[in-house]
């Protein structure tokens, strides 16, 4: 074997040798300060009230609605299937199941979107996946979807298209009313967990 | 920070125009190695010359080591850069149908690019196949590939994922098998050519 062999695998061995140590002091399950801007600045993390009302109608199962207001307001209204976890019971242990796992995709809202942004960052910054908001919240909910207006100024093809969608969502939904009763909801039972197991701490690779 | 074209931190021209220079580089060290010879890459098969499997172990070993190291350091964001989609049936046709030509034709498509770029006959002939076999592939890929194509589809396929260790590790073991492989090769290698010695390529002035 020629020296330069030598020379190349040795080489190659402590660059391998470099890469299993730096993989110990390296937390991937935590998002820098650098990848969070990122994701902030980026629009990806909205689901529009019409992509959650669309879920819901054709039962996408694999929506995972949290409501993160306080269980009194949870209980007067809140949305099909929703699931109530308070703001401040976020970091909860048994809470956390709910979002530490890949198989729904996790919709949060709250009555603005202040609320879910903050839930939004904790969730993101602890690396979990597939975490959006409804944007503009339940105040938008009842603007867009429960009570829908129609004033254009010039008419557009794309405002006539989502007024009608809009409408027809009202309607399903109980249009008018914001009135669902709570308890309803809230006799249902939570939906079953899929836990992930907890993996070893892998690569950037996802 | 990295990678750099994905996240649009460089326009689309200028990303060619890097891609020309290293294209310039991967083409004279091609021509460098004595690549651009057909011996070359037939040697693997004969077994009198296993520089083709030693450079392409490396290159593969480089990189990835070079960007999950990269990754660990925040350099490259390893989940950014581009991860095909595997299927499996495609992909072993198409293996089989690559292999036979590099024993056929003594070139890969790169080396064969080189070779007929250095005025070789047999490479140039070898690039007019390549044009024959790429366009009798579009004319024929409704008829013939199109659900080929797409069948035994595994999805982003992650070996390391699959066996539950980290990509660092799994990195780390094809490491240790590629260091057995060079010597193992190297011995082949003594063997066949104290037994029959095959003239090198230097001393044949091609």
């Amino acid at each position: 074997m020629k020296n330069l062999d030598k020379f190349i695998i040795g080489l190659m061995l402590i660059t391998g040798i470099w890469l299993l140590m730096s993989n110990n002091n390296n937390d991937n399950t935590k998002v820098s300060p650098h990848e969070l801007q990122q994701k902030l600045i980026q629009r990806t993390r909205f689901y529009t009230t019409e992509d959650v009302a669309k879920a819901i109608i054709s039962k996408d199962p694999s929506l995972q609605l949290i409501d993160i207001r306080t269980a009194d307001e949870y209980n007067k209204f809140t949305l099909k299937g929703a699931i109530n976890i308070p703001l401040k019971d976020l970091l909860k242990k048994e809470n956390l199941d709910y979002f530490d796992q890949d198989v729904y995709n996790t919709v949060i809202f709250s009555n603005g979107s202040s609320n879910s942004d903050v839930a939004w960052m904790i969730l993101t910054r602890l690396g979990y996946k597939n975490i959006y908001i409804m944007d503009g919240g339940l105040n938008a909910w009842v603007d867009n979807i429960l009570r829908p207006k129609y004033n254009p100024i010039v008419w557009d093809r794309k405002q006539e298209d989502l007024y009608e969608f809009r409408k027809g969502a009202s309607f399903y939904f109980g249009g008018g009313s914001t009135v669902s009763s709570g308890n309803e909801q809230a006799s249902k039972p939570k939906k079953k967990l899929i836990k992930r197991k907890k993996k070893e701490v892998t690569g950037g690779c996802g | 920070m990295g990678p750099l074209f994905p996240q649009e931190l460089i326009s689309d021209p200028l990303n060619l125009f890097i891609a020309i220079f290293i294209g310039i580089g991967f083409g004279i060290g091609l021509e460098a190695g004595g690549f651009t010879n057909t011996r070359k890459l037939a040697g693997v098969f004969y077994g009198y010359d296993f520089v083709v499997l030693k450079v392409f172990f490396t290159a593969a070993l480089t990189g990835a080591i070079g960007l999950f190291l990269m990754d660990s350091y925040g350099l490259i964001d390893i989940n950014l850069t581009f991860y095909p989609k595997t299927f499996w049936i495609p992909t072993l046709i198409a293996g089989i149908v690559m292999g036979l030509g590099f024993i056929l034709g003594g070139f890969c498509p790169g080396t064969s690019i080189c070779a007929a770029s250095t005025g070789k006959i047999d490479g140039i002939a070898f690039v007019g196949g390549v044009f024959i076999g790429i366009f009798g592939y579009a004319f024929t890929y409704e008829s013939l590939f199109q659900n080929l194509r797409s069948k035994g589809g595994l999805g982003k396929a992650n070996i390391a994922e699959k066996l539950g260790m980290s990509n660092e590790l799994f990195i780390f073991i094809v490491l240790i098998i590629a260091i057995i492989a060079f010597i193992v090769v190297d011995k082949i290698q003594k063997r066949v050519n104290e037994k029959k010695p095959v003239e090198k390529i230097e001393e044949l002035g091609l």
